[in-house]
């Protein structure tokens, strides 16, 4: 995706995957905060819409440049595998009307699940990082060099610095 | 579920897996459903060898067994086998989950179902979901009760716990042919609810029964208003419906009952109606519990009903009570003319111009049997309702009774 396109984007979705447990999820949103800060810089005029499981909720409102916080069960990865909640997600995003989705992993869980929902949900942009090639489930796929890449590389590797 | 509507099912499925698949990962897939491939992704995956496979990943929709079959991973990069078979399991998962889902005449058919079955809802949460499914319920409404076993059921005494492929088709084209019979989608709801059922919901007041009414029909309570006009209706229906089908069938009609609840309480009427028709007159016909005779009296267990049913039958006697009065004399004096003309201290021919007079308005004529029967019930029946308790007595009765000293053939006088 070019530098300039983000300047045209409306709405961002940013999903957290993996940070099993309360604790490191709450963390995990909490290192949100700067990745946030910079998509905001890159697209000011775009909403950005974090995708949280309920119990990261009050984390996420403390995050100062999130539009808006999406809450559903499926947003964690075991719940994911719920096919009922997937397509319920699936229909929620797609009622949302986004141009980008980011989803920022943990380094040990793959984005591509939760890619695969925004696929379904007709989202045209879907940004990761990993370390397998998965087709074309993210059209923008960022080849995660070590286990411990931080959301910030992500940014870095499409052209967002800070 | 048939073996015929699950493998239309695991078709969609298979097709569903395999489009998807080709399009996220760039590879070619393949669903085997042993022996035969069913769908395949590209047109050449016929001559590929099945032992040369990349991924296979079993899958089952319903009771149906299949697998999913990728022979080569190696796009312009290789998609990780591990990767791969997470994102396949997750495209099965959801064309499965879909395939799950009621559609929306599944959904309709149960709340309608559960909208005339049972009577305990709350109106609010009824109309709530009948705004849900695009229902109309904010016009008068009485159901039209189609028994379609012949034409659904192979063996109607066998009634399946779900219809097979063809009897959905058939059902289909049953609602299909009703609505194209009433012609506006609004007027007529219908929906298939189990066993050999299908409900319609129609809009019944006059103006919606516009091209059935006679100007001769007479109005009064409003549960039987305009049955006149929907019996017309439900006959012409039931003559398309057997031309467009082919098969026997029965109607039953219910009358207007106010309120979303009422619909159950039509639902019954046409219910009870449909029931004792078709055990007294057999197939293809239209009932109603005002056409059945004794058989609706003796047949129907709700004594409300019934007692309705007795008020709607003397209804057009109701602003002459001296007709009321002429009956209970006539058949106390056991329907013997020249006695009855007596305690009324009438004379017979006035007695005879009167008994014409009652078969004119009600079509019961009183010197016949199953007629006499029918005024004689519906006269006890509707002295149970408080309504009626000071309607239709004769005045000077008391005087009548101290000379009636005589007993009498039981005959019916002609």
């Amino acid at each position: 995706m070019l530098h300039e396109e983000w300047t045209t984007v409306k709405r961002i979705l940013v999903i957290q995957a993996g940070a099993r447990g309360d604790v490191a999820a709450g963390a995990a949103i909490e290192s949100l905060a700067e990745p946030i800060a910079r998509l905001q810089h890159a697209a000011p005029q775009a909403d950005i819409v974090l995708l949280c499981a309920p119990t990261v909720s009050q984390t996420a409102l403390a995050l100062p440049d999130v539009a808006e916080i999406l809450i559903h069960p499926a947003a964690s990865e075991q719940e994911l595998s719920d096919s009922t909640k997937a397509l319920d997600l699936t229909n929620v995003l797609r009622s949302e009307n986004f141009d980008v989705a980011i989803v920022f992993s943990d380094g040990q869980t793959s984005p591509h699940p939760f890619a695969y929902m925004c696929y379904l949900a007709g989202i045209p942009i879907r940004i990761g990082q990993s370390q397998e090639f998965g087709g074309g489930v993210l059209t923008d796929w960022v080849k995660q060099r070590d286990a411990a890449d931080h959301p910030i590389e992500l940014l870095n590797a499409i052209g967002i610095g800070a | 579920m048939s073996k015929e509507a699950a493998s239309g099912e695991f078709k969609r499925v298979a097709k569903a897996v395999t489009q998807r698949v080709q399009e996220l990962l760039g590879v070619q897939a393949f669903v085997i459903d042993d022996p035969a491939i069913l769908t395949c992704s590209d047109r050449e995956c016929a001559n590929v060898p099945l032992y040369h496979s990349a991924l296979r990943i079993p899958f089952h929709v319903d009771q149906q067994p299949g697998e999913i079959v990728i022979p080569d991973l190696v796009t312009s990069e290789l998609i990780s086998p591990r990767l791969a078979r997470v994102l396949v399991e997750l495209v099965i998962g959801q064309a499965t989950a879909i395939a799950r889902l009621p559609n929306q005449h599944d959904l309709k058919n149960k709340f309608i179902h559960d909208l005339l079955r049972s009577s305990c809802q709350e109106e609010t949460e009824v109309l709530r979901e009948a705004q849900i499914l695009g229902l109309d319920f904010s016009r008068p409404r009485a159901v039209i009760l189609i028994d379609a076993a012949d034409y659904l059921l192979p063996s109607p005494s066998d009634a399946p716990q779900t219809l097979d492929f063809q009897a959905q088709q058939r059902v289909q084209f049953i609602i299909g042919s009703i609505v194209n019979f009433f012609h506006l989608p609004s007027d007529t709801i219908c929906a298939y609810i189990g066993g050999s059922e299908i409900a319609v919901l129609k809009a019944s007041s006059t103006q919606d029964l516009e091209a059935w009414t006679d100007q001769k029909d007479l109005t009064g309570n409003p549960s039987w208003a305009n049955l006149a006009a929907l019996k017309r209706a439900s006959s012409a229906l039931l003559e398309r419906l057997r031309s467009d089908t082919s098969a026997n069938l029965s109607v039953g009609i219910g009358r207007y009952h106010p309120g979303i609840r009422g619909l159950a309480r039509s639902y019954q009427d046409a219910r009870a109606a449909l029931s004792l028709g078709h055990h007294f007159s057999g197939q293809n016909q239209v009932y109603c519990l005002d056409d059945l005779g004794v058989a609706a009296f003796v047949g129907i267990a709700d004594e409300a009903t019934k007692i309705d049913l007795a008020k709607h039958l003397l209804s057009p006697l109701d602003q002459d009570p001296e007709l009321i009065d002429t009956l209970r004399i006539f058949f106390d004096e056991n329907c013997y003319p020249s006695f009855t003309a007596n305690r009324l201290s009438i004379h017979r021919n006035t007695l005879s111009y009167r008994l014409d007079k009652i078969t004119s308005l009600t079509g019961l004529n009183p010197r016949q049997f199953d007629a006499a029967i029918q005024i004689r019930l519906a006269l006890l029946l509707r002295s149970l309702s408080p309504d009626y308790d000071s309607l239709g007595k004769c005045t000077n009765l008391e005087s009548i009774k101290s000379r009636h000293v005589r007993q009498m053939p039981n005959a019916i006088c002609s």
